[in-house]
């Protein structure tokens, strides 16, 4: 990876955060943003009224930053997974993170919890133990079950995950007045969210990002099979467990906050791989960029397309199927 | 001093014996070769021998440590392995696939100046500088087993061993491998290969471990261990032992089935 390329993905973030900002229902003059940020730097540029100020520095500003750090989680969490799995259908959620996060959810929604507890959003604590607690269940039946192949573990994990959404119905059905809720949970969305969310997700991307980029080389060297791995002297159940806990423990943080927002975790490394190759420390810095472009953008056309927001899972998915097919098909490259 | 040692080596998989009583030593810098029917266990050994699989009983050494008592990186820094057949659908280049074997030299997260010399002496050495760029996935058999050789050669261990180097190669390539095996043994590595090819064999190896149904049946140098009956109990078929010009063995086989 040159420094050139990490300037132009920067230049470019960069950018899209300042635009996005900038991009809302409210009627807020296109510089005006610019120059209310630029106001927390220079006094010379204040001026502006306080509900301006709040909706751009504490509505969009740290929207636009959350979905950006978030979408670079989940595409750093499918890069590690898809290594792990080597199967091109997993995801973040294939271990039944976003079942046990929505279980989590579900539970505190139908048994009227209170908001917060000590100042923490208790449907997202929820979902984090929720999604937690679920992985480790499937560990644990892997780890008992005497299996070494990760079909196994695949195997386990979906299966946990289709007993999870059907409890989940039993649960919607049982209570159907809070079905909307849930449902749109489920969905995934950015509203509401504010600088504490931020917080907290940039402290699981960092955490993340520093344990991947020190398994690269091991990540590169899961891909040529178990067997291979050995032979080069990787001790492979070990560290293919540390990376699905730390990636699962990783997806299940984001899904607390954010809901669950498909497609950026599975598509992301695919698309990028096409492009950087299959070796790992060029292919997730690569993805990082790239999952928290695409997840900012979806979530910007989610809240200002049309004139009540749309959950943001839909905009990943109507925008990122096609544009995915269409790199499958023009690409000279495998996809896996 | 031996490289590789085996002490009563008996594995049981799935309620069947693979391997029966297995004992014996390689000394270092030696070249030898493992022959035996379809299904004698040679592969089973191979994964023995690098504790990819667990023996029932018995001991493996290597390098006069027990191979219990060796992490994977160090049995990796002992033995490079070169298998039969790799494929990936990963688009990996060549140079990444032989950069990927100094990873038990490199404790390091990240890639140095000496993996990426020691991966571009490899090749050279392999003479396929000129594939480092090439995908893997598109190479043809004999330049993957090329690949192969120089990965092992880049490990840097002081034994490489081979399962079935020459399968699925043509005759060229069969030769270019073992010349490559023989210049590497000449430098000082043990060489161990699991070979289905005799009279290939013959002409490069002078050790020969016999192996049938988990059990050796016969080892030495081939002087010693080749005779038209042991060969004719191995495989089940009349085999002919005849001496070229140069006084090297040709096994030639008979066309009546026992």
């Amino acid at each position: 990876m040159k420094k050139i390329h990490i300037f132009i993905f920067s230049s470019i973030s960069i950018f899209l955060i300042l635009l996005y900002t900038a991009a809302g229902t409210a009627d807020i003059a296109f510089f005006d943003t610019f120059k209310i940020l630029a106001s927390k730097f220079n006094s010379s540029f204040s001026g502006f009224s306080t509900s301006k100020e709040i909706i751009i520095l504490n509505i969009r500003l740290p929207r636009v930053l959350l979905s950006y750090i978030s979408g670079a989680c989940l595409a750093l969490c499918g890069c590690g997974y898809q290594s792990v799995f080597k199967n091109p259908l997993s995801d973040p959620f294939i271990l039944g993170v976003s079942s046990g996060a929505a279980l989590g959810a579900t539970l505190s929604i139908v048994l009227n919890m209170p908001n917060t507890l000590l100042g923490l959003n208790i449907t997202a604590l929820m979902a984090f133990f929720g999604a937690v607690i679920t992985v480790f269940i499937v560990f644990a039946i892997y780890e008992n079950s005497q299996r070494n192949s990760t079909s196994s573990l695949l195997l386990i994990g979906i299966a946990i995950g289709q007993f999870i959404t059907a409890v989940i119905s039993v649960l919607m059905l049982l209570n159907q007045d809070n079905i909307k809720d849930i449902y749109f949970w489920t969905l995934g969305s950015f509203a509401a969210k504010s600088w504490p969310h931020l917080a907290v997700v940039s402290v699981y991307f960092v955490i993340g990002f520093c344990f991947m980029m020190h398994n690269s080389k091991n990540l590169d060297i899961m891909l040529l099979g178990s067997q291979e791995a050995q032979y080069l002297g990787q001790d492979i159940y070990k560290v293919r467990r540390h990376i699905l806990v730390i990636t699962s423990l990783l997806a299940a943080g984001v899904v607390s906050v954010t809901g669950i927002i498909g497609f950026i975790g599975l598509v992301t490394p695919h698309v990028v791989r096409i492009f950087t190759g299959p070796m790992h420390k060029k292919l997730m810095v690569c993805s990082v960029f790239t999952g928290g472009i695409f997840l900012m953008t979806a979530d910007t056309i989610a809240r200002s397309a049309l004139k009540f927001e749309l959950p943001v899972g839909i905009i990943t998915a109507i925008f990122g199927a096609p544009f995915f097919i269409y790199l499958i098909y023009s690409s000279k490259r495998e996809v896996l | 001093m031996n490289c590789v040692e085996l002490k009563n080596v008996c594995c049981r998989v799935d309620n069947k014996d693979i391997l029966n009583d297995i004992s014996f030593a390689i000394p270092q810098g030696s070249m030898w070769a493992i022959i035996g029917p379809n299904g004698a266990g040679k592969s089973t050994l191979i994964k023995i021998l690098t504790s990819v699989l667990k023996p029932t009983s018995g001991e493996v050494r290597i390098n006069d440590s027990n191979i219990n008592n060796l992490s994977r990186l160090e049995i990796a820094r002992n033995i490079a392995v070169v298998p039969d057949n790799f494929n990936t659908n990963f688009d990996f280049t060549v140079f990444d696939i032989v950069l990927m074997s100094r990873y038990s030299h490199n404790s390091k997260s990240y890639i140095t100046n000496a993996d990426k010399t020691a991966a571009l002496e490899a090749l050279d050495k392999a003479k396929i500088s000129h594939l480092k760029n090439n995908l893997y996935k598109t190479l043809s058999s004999g330049e993957k087993q090329t690949v192969l050789l120089a990965r092992a050669i880049a490990q840097d261990s002081d034994v490489i061993l081979l399962d079935e180097p020459t399968s699925n190669l043509d005759i060229k390539n069969q030769m270019e491998i073992m010349h490559m095996l023989k210049t590497l043994n000449d430098d000082g590595k043990s060489v161990i290969a699991v070979m289905h090819d005799i009279n290939l064999a013959v002409r490069f190896i002078n050790n020969f471990i016999i192996i049938k149904q988990g059990k050796i049946i016969n080892s030495g140098n081939i002087e010693s261990v080749f005779s038209e009956k042991i060969l004719a109990d191995l495989y089940d078929i009349n085999v002919n032992i005849f001496k070229d010009v140069n006084s090297r063995f040709l096994f030639m086989q008979a066309e009546k089935i026992k």
